[in-house]
């Protein structure tokens, strides 16, 4: 199955999940999100880095260099406080969302309002 | 800066370090370094447009703004065809909008030269209701008035004429220090004689103005009496250019109107009186002779510690005293009668000025505005085409925001880089018409491109680009939302078969075509009218004949030739001089010229009694030979005869059929008498129009006024010595057919140095110059409000062609198509060009009802045209279609071009 195409509001959603279990940078948040999905959603590398910024300015995430494991200078992201908020409404608003349109994809014909009738005596 | 230097080495590493990651697994899982390495850097994507998105991120509006703005300059580089048309279609409107503002700025706006100008005024004499006022001048008892009753204001009289006066520098006898370098001995004891504009001031003057001469000093008020010491104030450029900055000049005697006077003061340069002068007298004001009649102003400081209030008050009580209210007729309240009002100055300096000027500044702001109308559909064809470009970088970061923004800066780019070549303009445009705005103006400053002139012409550029920008850039961000994704493929799908697109915001742009050229017809319809004023000022019948004749001023304001016998000798001797050259063929003297403003007078009928009411008209001295040299027609009665100069003669007169017209209302004047100053004149004849600058009343600026002319020998000294502290009179030469204008000039040279030494000639002109100089404020009002009215023309023209084109362009598919099924190329060409005509003639209808407003708002500078004048209205309607016609086959006609064939192949 071809990985869906993100919304730029569900991307930040998954990034502040991701540095929230563990600090991380760029590309392993990556590996994070496309692990976490068990490979269903591969983040557009493009779209991961100003988002990152972009959070990061916003103070939803705070990036600090550190070294990596394989012995490199990387920076690392971590989910501050506000983020953590950010991150419990973003939440609530997905699930909202995706069960307002599970309701519609269940829909029978049982559920459909009744029609008006044509010519009453 | 340096912390956005160090945003950018870490975004740096941080790209670099992810690839390198990737690059790793890549090889972890078998790929090669080298591959590895390639397909990171491909999945990664474009790294410049990530690295724009995260700036954007993150940095402060105003660096991206800056960004943006370079951005926008490089994209100006690279499109030289659009960037070219762009900028002189700016810099033309920008430019032109820069120049009326240094004008305005140097008219209205910019303060006076003066310390505190703001607490300066000019006091008149002022009749009629508030809003219909006219500022009149003071005579002498009124300003002993106000200068007893108000201690609120600091007053000063003065003259607000200048004289031309002669000017004799160095003693006679008493080589100059230049002439003594001098070989020619015969010069040696010829001193100079020049002739220069002398302003009459009282003693205060020159320090209710607040400006102290930079040598030496004012008047003092032993000076300012009649019979006073004459002194005299020299103007820094005079004291310059005459007395060659001499530091020792004070206490030098020079000769001034035949009289010595004694320097006492230079001014200081760059200091501008209420006038141009360059040399400044006591006024020495009385309440006889010149300060019987209204001949003076009052210049007046508010006090320190006073109000305007307070002034107000006082001036409204010494008013009530010097002019006693006038009786109420039965049941109506009197209106205000005579009374004294101050005027601020700086209002009183620029009160003709201020409508026409008003009315240029809109004129730019319209051709601005049909400029901006032009560039925003350039805009809008070129945002169709980044259509994908957009739609990238929406897609990578922010939403709309960035883009607009990126547009706007681009527009601001534009803008700014337009309004310097505007300003570049505006300033070889205000050199090129200097000289005659400043003549026409009356400027007290300078025009100049100084620091207000830029910060508005920069303030215009922004708003321009806003104005041209805003509308493309929201329209291409939508484009962009819409163009990633389903909607996207769609759109270019539809395109693709080539509907017009209200997808590139041509709708807009073709409704702004109506106001273009509705603006267009007010503009046009408005300079119409004021060349139509100017021409008809121009070809009013003068009266005379005005080929082959020259006009030489020369001032008689000289003590040398105080009476009127002395006068009369020179005149006498002088035509008898003139008459001998070979250059002449006839000459004359009269006291003002045709198309020049005469002495105004009262009289009284002789018949209607010593207290019957006081009339105006204008009074000429004349030769006997005036009329003929002119060759204005004695319509009745005779001419003036050498004889009536005789002083045993009656005193005769000659009045002209305005006159007749006038105060006879078709009775004939004929030997009737004229009661002027207490002397009776018997009239004698009637003479043709002879047209003038009018100096009362209600009359158009150049005009048939009535008017008397009396031969000089019958005149009183002091009226003598009177007028020609006011007027010059001129030497008027008919030249033989075969001599040059430079043999006439001699000629009247050398005659007047035989008869008059020492009385320069002050200007020689011909009647044309004559009358140029007389309507050079209308000859200007029209000449801008036409080019101008030709660049929105010209503007309208571009923009509608460029409408045509582009639909051509867009629909060239669909119209092959069409010319492939059978349709003919005509058909083509109207499909495309009716609409766009149609839209012009709904602005034509537009601008044909908002005409008639422009012809409102002129009616005050409009003469012998009437405001709603249909002729023109219909003229500028019809006009503007043909140039709409023109301007819209020329691109349709690229139809022609248009291979069906290939139309058809490529769908």
């Amino acid at each position: 199955m071809k990985p869906a195409d993100l919304l730029q509001g569900t991307l930040d959603m998954l990034i502040l999940k991701a540095v929230s279990l563990r600090p991380l940078h760029g590309y392993g948040v990556l590996l994070r999100i496309q692990q976490l999905s068990r490979n269903a959603l591969e983040v557009q590398q493009g779209s991961l880095y100003p988002a990152l910024h972009r959070l990061a300015k916003a103070k939803l995430i705070s990036a600090e260099w550190g070294v990596s494991d394989n012995g490199r200078r990387a920076k690392f992201y971590s989910l501050t406080p506000a983020g953590e908020h950010r991150l419990e409404s973003e939440r609530d608003r997905w699930r909202r969302t995706a069960s307002a349109v599970d309701r519609v994809m269940a829909a029978t014909v049982g559920d459909l309002p009744p029609e008006p009738r044509g010519e009453e005596a | 800066m340096a912390r956005r230097s160090d945003y950018e080495a870490e975004l740096d590493a941080e790209i670099r370090h992810h690839m390198e990651l990737h690059a790793e697994d890549l090889e972890a899982e078998g790929v090669s370094p080298a591959e590895a390495r390639r397909q990171a850097r491909q999945r990664f994507g474009t790294v410049d447009a990530v690295k724009e998105a995260c700036r954007e991120a993150t940095e402060p509006a105003f660096y991206a703004v800056l960004r943006d703005l370079r951005h926008g300059f490089a994209r100006l580089r690279r499109r030289p065809g659009f960037t070219a048309v762009a900028l002189v279609t700016l810099a033309v409107c920008i430019g032109a909008n820069s120049a009326i503002f240094s004008l305005v700025d140097a008219v209205l706006l910019r303060p006076l030269p003066y310390p505190e100008a703001d607490r300066l005024a000019r006091v008149h004499t002022v009749a009629g209701p508030r809003g219909d006022t006219y500022w009149g001048a003071i005579d002498g008892r009124s300003w002993e008035v106000v200068r007893d009753g108000v201690a609120a204001l600091e007053s000063a009289p003065f003259s607000d004429w200048t004289t031309g006066v002669n000017l004799v520098t160095g003693d006679i006898g008493e080589p100059t220090a230049e002439q003594s370098d001098a070989t020619d001995a015969a010069q040696v004891t010829t001193p100079r004689v020049t002739h220069v504009q002398q302003q009459r001031v009282g003693a205060g003057f020159f320090s209710v103005l607040g400006v102290e001469p930079t040598l030496g000093r004012s008047f003092l008020a032993a000076e300012d009496r009649p019979g006073g010491p004459a002194v005299v104030v020299l103007s820094h450029a005079l004291w310059r250019d005459d007395f060659a900055a001499d530091q020792d000049v004070l206490g030098r005697r020079v000769t001034l109107r035949g009289e010595p006077y004694t320097v006492v003061g230079v001014m200081p340069e760059g200091f501008r009186s209420t006038t141009d002068a360059e040399l400044w007298t006591p006024l020495r004001p009385s309440t006889q002779g010149e300060g019987g009649g209204a001949n003076y102003g009052i210049i007046a400081r508010l006090a320190p510690d006073a109000s305007w209030r307070q002034a107000r008050s006082q001036l409204a009580a010494v008013s009530a005293g010097r002019f006693p209210a006038p009786e109420a007729a039965d049941g109506e309240t009197a209106g205000p009668g005579r009374r004294l009002a101050a005027r601020p100055l700086q209002e009183t300096m620029a009160a003709d000025m201020r409508q026409p000027l008003l009315i240029l500044w809109m004129t730019v702001g319209g051709v601005l505005l049909i400029g901006c109308v032009n560039l925003a559909g350039l805009l809008l064809a070129q945002g169709a085409g980044r259509r994908g470009e957009i739609a990238t970088r929406m897609a990578i970061g922010g939403g709309p925001g960035p883009i607009v923004r990126q547009l706007l800066a681009e527009g601001l780019a534009l803008g700014l880089v337009g309004g310097a070549a505007g300003l570049a303009l505006s300033v070889l445009a205000v050199r090129a018409l200097e000289d005659h705005v400043l003549a026409t103006l009356g400027l007290t400053h300078e025009l100049r491109l100084d620091a207000r002139v830029v910060a508005v012409t920069i303030l215009i550029s922004v708003v321009a680009s806003l104005l041209f920008s805003a509308y493309p850039a929201w329209r291409a961000s939508r484009l962009g939302r819409s163009s990633g994704g389903e909607a996207g493929r769609l759109r270019a799908a539809l395109a693709a078969v080539g509907r017009t697109a209200g997808g590139s915001g041509q709708a807009v742009r073709r409704a702004l075509l109506v106001a273009q050229v509705a603006v267009a017809v007010v503009l046009l319809v408005g300079a119409s009218l004021l060349a139509g004023s100017f021409g008809h000022l121009r070809g009013v019948d003068p009266g005379f004949q005005p080929e082959g004749l020259l006009a030489a001023t020369v001032s008689l304001d000289d003590a040398n030739y105080d009476t009127s016998a002395k006068v009369d000798r020179l005149l006498r001797t002088s035509l008898a001089q003139l008459e001998t050259s070979g250059a002449v063929e006839a000459a004359a003297v009269g006291l003002s010229v045709p198309y020049e403003r005469p002495l105004n007078t009262s009289f009284r009928l002789a018949a209607a009694g010593p207290d019957s009411e006081l009339r105006t008209t204008n009074l000429t001295y004349v030769t006997a030979g005036y009329f003929d040299v002119l060759g204005t027609p004695v319509v009745a009665g005779r001419g003036l005869r050498e004889a009536d100069g005789q002083p045993a003669a009656t005193p005769a007169a000659l009045v002209n059929r305005a006159f007749a017209d006038t105060f006879f209302e078709g009775a004939s004047p004929l030997d009737r008498t004229l009661t002027v100053n207490g002397r009776d004149w018997r009239v004698v004849g009637i003479v043709g129009n002879l047209i003038q600058r009018p100096g009362f009343g209600d009359y158009e600026p150049v005009a048939a006024v009535p008017a008397m002319y009396v031969p000089v020998a019958h005149l009183s000294d002091e009226m003598v010595a009177l007028v020609h502290g006011w007027f010059s009179p001129s030497w008027v030469v008919r030249t033989s057919g075969a001599s040059t204008r430079e043999a006439a000039a001699q000629a009247i040279r050398e005659a007047l140095r035989g008869t008059a030494p020492g009385l320069p000639v002050a200007s020689l002109r011909t009647f044309g110059e004559i009358r140029r100089g007389a309507l050079r404020f209308q000859w200007l009002l029209a000449v801008l409000m036409t080019g101008l009215a030709a660049i929105a023309l010209l503007l309208t023209a571009v923009g509608l062609a460029g409408l045509v084109g582009g639909t051509v362009q867009e629909r060239q598919r669909a119209l092959g198509i069409s010319l492939a099924l059978g349709a003919t190329r005509s058909r083509a060409v109207r499909s495309v060009v009716l609409p766009i005509l149609g839209l012009t003639a709904v602005g034509l209808a537009l601008g044909a009802a908002l005409g008639p407003l422009a012809g409102r708002l002129l009616r005050g500078l409009l003469w012998g045209v009437s405001p709603d004048s249909l002729v023109t209205l219909a003229a500028v309607t019809a006009g503007m279609l043909a140039v709409a016609l023109a301007a819209a086959l020329v691109p349709a006609l690229r139809i022609a071009h248009i291979d069906p064939a290939r139309s058809l192949r490529a769908e």
